[in-house]
């Protein structure tokens, strides 16, 4: 009988359907892997079982027996954990202290017997096959231990299903060796393991079964024997190998037009090292990879977010290194961050000054703005690109997802910047707005200026960009012209499965 | 739209009824002397609100205000004593708030320090330092016509009066009709998203609180011609957290980003309304403080509804 199945699960969010009728199996001592592109329904399916959502329809069995999931503290208490992504852990604990938080062994009615604590933490660790002193605050410890400590907890907690939502991300290669060795040792102790990543070496090194999700389905499913990493890929994506990407990329980028950014030999440990490349006017050049392949640190760094960084830069041939968000647009980068709502838009405010907020320096008179040329400038970018409010006055946060992106890049179109950065530019955008903003992106580089776009998505990035930068854990595995590009081989290069042959000049 | 209405406009409605009925309570209240008087109390913790609320939308927090009153009213007074002129006393006052605010600005936005603490540590050393100056005593101006400032008037109106008006229509024009006030709304909105449009953050956040002492130097003008006198140990005490109170009646919020100088100007008023009434009423004079704490939770849970 299987240790878990879950039969036909639904869920959508704001009636948007994410999982349409997911089945999943997992047996004691199995290590299954989960797989699918972002959006595929991964996440909302662990949570789901994780207890954190509920199912709209569907049923879960463990041991043959149906449960509803109410909440994480109710999954845990019927054996299934759920290692996320960063290291939930109280830093000022020791390492005994986080293991048993919320449920310390007492004596004498109320106090904490540490020293069972610490005993039992010393047992638990051995089981895992790992030597930490339980009495070591969790802050002095690297990640590849937080997550021991995580996993250690679920250990003795005795959970029967551990969910390791992709927890090879920041880890290096020795290190993910250490964690494959721990899942082996948790798999011959029975338990059965859930394991979420993209990379699909690892996968195929690590787990025995696999499911692939994709648009909230199951799109493939079986042993990891049976397939290799393309095989992998095709059912992600959802295509046939060789099918080309619908757009031509702009032919006229060549060597003759001006550079406008070049990038030599930059490094940041740890977070990306060596990576060079030019963009020319007129140019769409893409930066994709996978959660940690470095290149949204990369372009922190070159808009002057975050320091400490070596190699050089050169903008329009001079040097470029700015130490602060302002320098950067001082000198004509503008910069339009992931998740808007945290980076991007001053919610309660209006969308009027939301967007003109970078450029009142042009509209104004000795600190004084001129509101009319301030409105009108607003509706002529309103119009330019269509964004869709009931009036200029309202507040931003009151718009769809697409009108606050488009306000956000109305806010450095306007400032008239020559390049343009947008990390994750359709992130929660719907798709009719997603082609207005590439259009809106296509249109602004073709004036001789010249974009960046950082996009997880490489079914967007071959649809917007000239040239397409692949990273993997830091380093620029490939560089390919998105005419000669499919989604399959930049997927590959992401995920480390192939190495490229056009390394970065 | 009731609601955004509602969220506006609480603090005008909630001035409407409590003038109302503070008409209908006490036949003194609604008299040209009283209502006169009501204005001219208010002038120095409204022109101090003002500041507060530059500093309170950008998503800080002064508490020195009341001890820099005391310290730079002061100051005033000893340099008016030394030069016998109003008009350096005047810019003394006003410079020693201007440097004030100056050293909390760069202990909030270049020390890194959270504004409660900065402002917490220099609120102590300001009043340290004047009564170590004053020797816990008071501070006197010898020269009568001084007091003018405070105490005269101009067509029915007290100079005071005519001060706070005016301050308030100035900040008010500061914060809708200029960058700096588009910047220290972006600030408090979303701190991030400001640095990341290329607002010098750190700059507007030190201009904030230079606005705020230089205002603090201005209602300690009037706070030391009124009575000709600053003591060391009591002038100032308390101002801050009424100033902070009058901030939050007016509708601004604590964390920044969402507020208005009209809103602080109403919640002064509602404040003073309140406290004149209780001495129209002769109820104890020692119930204003359970008072403006009540009015305090009446406006936040009024202002909640809009979420």
């Amino acid at each position: 009988m299987a240790l878990l199945t879950m039969r036909s699960i639904h869920k959508s969010f704001h009636g948007v359907p994410v999982l349409r009728g997911v089945d999943l199996t997992l047996e004691a001592g199995e290590v299954r892997a989960l797989l699918g592109e972002n959006g595929a329904g991964k996440t909302t399916l662990m949570n789901i079982l994780g207890g954190v959502l509920p199912p709209d329809t569907g049923e879960i069995l463990l041991n043959g027996r149906p449960v509803q999931i109410y909440s994480p503290r109710h999954a845990r208490s019927l054996g299934i954990a759920f290692v996320h992504q960063e290291a939930m852990l109280a830093e000022d604990l020791t390492v005994a202290e986080n293991i048993f938080l919320g449920e310390e062994p007492q004596k004498f009615g109320r106090v904490i017997d540490y020293s069972k604590m610490v005993r039992d933490t010393t047992e638990v660790l051995e089981r895992l096959g790992v030597s930490v002193p339980p009495r070591t605050p969790v802050r002095d410890l690297d990640a590849p231990l937080r997550q021991v400590v995580e996993i250690a907890r679920a250990v003795r907690q005795n959970a029967k299903i551990l969910i390791l939502d992709e927890p090879t991300t920041s880890l290096t290669v020795r290190e993910t060796e250490r964690l494959a060795e721990l899942i082996k040792t948790l798999s011959g102790q029975g338990v059965g393991i859930i394991f979420i990543s993209h990379r699909l070496q690892e996968v195929v090194n690590m787990c025995n079964r696999y499911t692939v999700l994709r648009d909230g389905m199951v799109a493939a499913d079986g042993e990891i024997s049976d397939v290799d990493e393309k095989r992998l890929v095709r059912a992600m994506i959802g295509r046939e190998m060789g099918e080309v990407s619908q757009r031509n990329p702009r032919e006229s980028v060549a060597n003759r037009d001006e550079p406008i950014l070049q990038a030599i030999k930059v490094t940041c440990e740890p977070h990306f090292r060596n990576v060079s490349f030019t963009l020319r006017e007129g140019e769409i050049l893409g930066f994709t990879g996978l959660l940690g392949a470095g290149y949204e640190e990369l372009f922190e760094c070159l808009f002057g977010q975050r320091r400490g960084w070596s190699g050089e830069c050169l903008l329009r041939g001079k040097e470029f290194r700015p130490r602060a968000p302002v320098e950067a647009a001082y000198r004509g980068v503008g910069y339009v961050p992931r998740d808007r709502q945290v980076n991007g838009i001053f919610p309660e405010r209006s969308v009027l000054h939301n967007t003109t907020i970078s450029t009142l320096h042009r509209l104004s008179r000795a600190g004084f703005i001129h509101l009319g040329k301030e409105r009108s400038e607003f509706m002529r970018y309103q119009q330019d690109l269509n964004i869709k409010a009931a009036s200029p006055s309202g507040a931003i946060r009151s718009l769809s997802g697409g009108n606050q992106q488009k306000s956000l890049l109305a806010r450095w179109l306007m400032a008239d910047v020559d390049l343009l950065i947008l990390d994750n530019p359709t992130q929660g955008v719907d798709v009719a707005a997603k082609q207005d903003i590439y259009t809106i992106v296509r249109r602004f580089a073709d004036d001789h200026r010249a974009v960046i776009v950082l996009t997880p998505d490489m079914q967007e990035a071959l649809r917007i960009c000239d040239r397409i930068v692949v990273m993997f854990k830091g380093a620029v595995v490939a560089e390919v012209s998105a005419g000669d590009a499919s989604e399959e081989l930049l997927m590959l290069y992401a995920t480390g499965a192939q190495e490229g042959q056009g390394e970065a000049r | 739209m009731i609601r955004t209405l509602w969220s506006k406009y609480s603090v005008v409605v909630a001035f409407v009824v409590i003038f109302v009925a503070a008409s209908i309570l006490s036949p003194n209240f609604l008299t040209q002397g009283n209502l006169l008087n009501i204005l001219s109390q208010v002038a120095i913790t409204g022109i101090i609100a003002l500041g507060q609320t530059v500093v309170i939308l950008a998503g800080g927090l002064d508490l020195s205000v009341g001890s820099v009153l005391a310290l730079v009213g002061a100051v005033g007074l000893m340099c008016l004593n030394a030069s016998g002129s109003g008009l350096v006393a005047i810019l003394a006052t006003l410079a020693g708030g201007l440097v004030a605010g100056a050293i909390n600005g760069l202990l909030v936005a270049k020390a890194r320090i959270t504004p409660f603490i900065a402002t917490l540590a220099t609120m102590a050393m300001a009043r340290s330092v004047i009564l170590y100056m004053a020797q816990g005593g008071t501070v006197s101006g010898n020269i009568e016509s001084y007091s003018n400032i405070g105490m005269g008037s101009l067509f029915g109106l007290s100079y005071p009066t005519y001060i706070f008006v005016i301050a308030t229509v100035v900040m008010f024009l500061v914060l809708h009709w200029t960058r700096f006030g588009r910047y220290v709304y972006a600030i408090g909105s979303n701190e991030r998203a400001a640095r990341l449009s290329g607002i010098r953050v750190d700059r507007i956040k030190v201009w904030t609180y230079v606005v705020c002492g230089t205002l603090t130097g201005l209602a300690a003008v009037i706070e030391s011609s009124r009575l000709d006198s600053i003591s060391s140990s009591s002038s100032g005490i308390n101002y801050e957290l009424d100033s902070i109170a009058a901030v939050v009646i007016g509708g601004t919020r604590l964390a920044g980003g969402k507020g208005s100088i009209a809103g602080t100007f109403v919640g002064v008023l509602i404040m003073e309304i309140l406290n004149n009434l209780i001495n129209l009423l002769n109820v104890s004079p020692y119930l204003q403080g359970f008072v403006k704490g009540a009015i305090i939770i009446a406006a936040v849970l009024l202002q909640r509804r809009e979420a």
